[in-house]
């Protein structure tokens, strides 16, 4: 088939090219064009997606196949406790018997990654605990139920001052739930015998001590075996399985101080561990504290005698008879020679000059009742609240209601009701006083 | 035009035989043309002529035994977020509250009010309240109101089996693996977050530094280890659960069988594998 066709002008366009297109009988050149463009297109697609698609692609689906292996690598971050407890395997036998075993270690102390291969060096050890605690146990509606919660603001504890979490609770192994926790019993305990259990002073220290111990001792206490004006009334307070709970807590608690395992009787004690029972109340050189007197520069003699009058019974004190029977007569003897030497070191300083300017001795002496569990100065210790500047009337009122039994605590109340209405008066001044000066 | 019934229905289904035939037949022409190795991965005619490739190069992995499944108890979440704080460590996640792969919402119902308060860790009052975007903690700001109902509900890509985002995906970065995870290549990634806005849980987001898309994986390089991902890890209630399918002793299959379980969104057909326990109809 010939069409020719011709421009405006006359000339005769596209006249060879019919003769080629007879190839392909009827079809028009700019189609064949189109196509041959089109093939060309293709193939040079199909090499480029050859050449240049990765050769695990579509291997397993339209993705490349190396992929999946390439985003299994890394290391973990979080190891889990049984990575933890290779080396703190104490930690981790008391944290895996405790409440908190599901809240992992890296929860609180962040991931433990490469530690301790790497020059990182030791997991931080969170500071701000109330921060920390309330992120799960902040009293909050959209919390289920079961879930043990706190109104920070109404929780029994001196928020005021921010008393970390901690003070009270073990993290590790605090115990929530149960019958009566231990940590609720133990705020009993904290007074005298330290916010972390370590002992105060004359107080011994708890932690660290062999359960079976503790719960003996504690259990003396309510049969009458031992006596105390202290534990006594307290351990009478609770139940066996009290007992059982805070003697747990408090060798769960671990980290004992060095005085307190000391050898009861070993024969080389050094002076250092036996003036440990007297630099807490009388202070680290025996100058004194508060109530209690100094004992720098008093004659050898003299401690001597007093020592050996508690140890018999000749004097009577709640806190000094105790430790004095516990004494030998070799240790009196050592103690009051060292005591007796530090005065003349420090004879410079007027005896008196720490005592409190009290307006008279006799509140003074009463105080002896008041300081272990409310500081020397009145300023309050641990769960114990502070007593100094109060308004008097206040301090008189409360006295008295403990005195009536119209206010009831085990340790209050014994106390008061052994004060005159006459020492209250005088305490509650002396306390009265105490912040002004 | 007055259509007659019955002969338009044999006149539709005639030309749906005719399309699904040209399609097959493209098909086969496509896998001839490429070898049959299947240039058309999701065509089931390619795949099926070859043997199954050999799983991934994974130190003791094998893809074909195993088949993820994850699990969120409602009821037990207490909102702590260290599930959120968690992830960020471990798959060193963009640090600030509004790029996560995994997040905790909280729906509250006061008294008297239809609709439920949401919020998550990203709200402004719940930033103030941790004093960092790099740290997470709900605020206490229903504390004095009436409340009728409270909870809160974790949120995760629910690696579903038929994934909108990988739908859209137009490189083939994002993917389904064969053991349930539902992953991003980042080295095919163009950025171009079609994803981000087919995925209907909002589970992906656009990682500013990188410029690719990115979502959780499960902790794939964790689960593949035969650890759990650092979410469900460090969770101290228990309310994410995680395991496989296969195994009818793990923790997924005991949650599955002990509960009554349902998804997220069922209606948009993504099939998801994260099961939910504790949901209210407000949840989505």
């Amino acid at each position: 088939m010939t069409i020719v066709k011709y421009s405006e002008y006359g000339t005769r366009l596209y006249s060879g090219v019919y003769q080629q297109t007879a190839i392909v009988p009827g079809m028009p050149t700019h189609i064949l064009r189109l196509l041959i463009l089109l093939g060309a297109f293709l193939t040079t697609a199909l090499a480029a997606k050859i050449f240049f698609t990765d050769e695990s692609f579509y291997r397993y689906g339209h993705y490349r196949g190396a992929a999946p292996a390439e985003l299994a690598v890394g290391d973990p971050q979080f190891r889990g406790p049984g990575y933890c407890q290779n080396c703190h395997t104490e930690r981790h036998t008391q944290w895996n018997a405790g409440v908190h075993k599901v809240v992992k270690c890296e929860i609180c102390h962040t991931p433990a990654a490469d530690h301790p291969a790497t020059g990182k060096g030791k997991l931080p050890i969170p500071a701000d605990t109330v921060k920390l605690c309330t992120l799960c146990h902040e009293k909050m509606p959209s919390r289920p139920a079961t879930q043990p919660q706190i109104v920070v603001k109404d929780h029994p504890y001196p928020h005021e001052d921010r008393l970390e979490c901690i003070t009270c609770h073990n993290p590790h192994a605090p115990s929530i739930g149960g019958l009566k926790p231990a940590v609720a019993l133990a705020v009993e305990c904290v007074g005298c015998h330290g916010a972390d259990g370590k002992g105060v002073g004359a107080f011994p220290a708890l932690v660290g001590r062999d359960a079976a111990y503790l719960k003996r001792e504690m259990q003396k206490y309510k049969s009458g075996l031992r006596q105390n004006p202290m534990m006594t009334p307290l351990m009478k307070a609770l139940s066996d399985r009290d007992i059982e709970e805070l003697a747990k807590y408090y060798a769960a608690m671990g980290g004992a101080s060095t005085e307190a395992p000391a050898a009861p009787g070993a024969a080389d004690v050094q002076i250092a561990g036996l003036t440990a029972k007297c630099v807490g109340c009388h202070g680290a050189q025996g100058e004194g504290v508060g109530a209690f007197p100094h004992l720098a520069g008093k004659k050898t003699d003299y401690l001597i005698d007093q020592l050996k009058n508690y140890k018999s019974g000749v004097r009577q004190d709640p806190m000094m008879t105790p430790i004095a029977k516990g004494l030998t007569d070799e240790q009196i003897e050592r103690l009051s020679h060292y005591y007796g030497k530090l005065g003349d070191k420090s004879a410079a300083a007027p005896p008196d000059a720490v005592a409190p300017p009290a307006a008279s001795t006799a509140p003074v002496l009463l105080t002896v009742k008041c300081v272990g569990c409310h500081g020397a100065q009145g300023q309050g210790m641990g769960a114990f609240p502070a007593i100094a500047g109060k308004e008097i009337a206040y301090i008189v009122d409360q006295l008295k209601n403990y005195k009536s039994g119209v206010r009831d605590n085990p340790m209050m109340s014994p106390i008061a009701k052994s004060l005159s209405d006459e020492d209250i008066e005088k305490l509650a001044e002396y306390y009265a006083l105490l912040k002004t000066e | 035009m007055k259509r007659r019934p019955g002969k338009g229905k044999t006149r539709n289904t005639g030309r749906r035989a005719f399309l699904r035939s040209l399609g097959k037949a493209a098909a086969s022409v496509g896998a001839a043309l490429v070898g049959g190795a299947g240039m058309f991965g999701h065509s089931s005619t390619g795949r099926a002529a070859v043997a199954k490739p050999a799983p991934p190069e994974i130190p003791g992995y094998d893809w074909n035994k195993h088949r993820w499944g994850y699990g969120i108890d409602a009821n037990r979440c207490i909102g702590c977020l260290r599930c959120v704080e968690a992830c960020k460590a471990e798959n060193d996640v963009f640090l600030s509250a509004h790029h996560f792969r995994t997040w905790v919402e909280r729906y509250v119902w006061l008294d008297g009010e239809e609709r439920p308060r949401v919020d998550s860790h990203a709200d402004p009052g719940n930033i103030a309240a941790s004093g960092s975007e790099k740290q997470f903690r709900f605020d206490n700001r229903y504390r004095d109101e009436k409340v009728y109902k409270a909870f809160f509900v974790p949120k995760i890509c629910n690696h579903c089996r038929h994934p909108s985002c990988v739908s859209v995906c137009p490189t083939g970065a994002t993917f389904k693996t064969d053991d349930g995870a539902v992953l991003i290549d980042h080295s095919y990634c163009i950025g171009c977050q079609y994803c981000v806005q087919a995925c209907p849980y909002g589970a992906r987001f656009f990682d500013p530094r990188t410029h690719v898309t990115e979502k959780c994986t499960w902790c794939y390089h964790r689960i593949t280890k035969g650890l759990k991902p650092a979410c469900v890890e460090v969770c101290p209630v228990n309310a994410r659960i995680f395991g496989d399918l296969n195994n009818q002793a793990s923790d997924i299959s005991k949650f599955l069988r002990e509960n009554r379980v349902q998804v997220l969104k069922p209606e948009t057909g993504n099939a998801p594998t994260c099961f939910y326990v504790g949901l209210d109809k407000e949840v989505s």
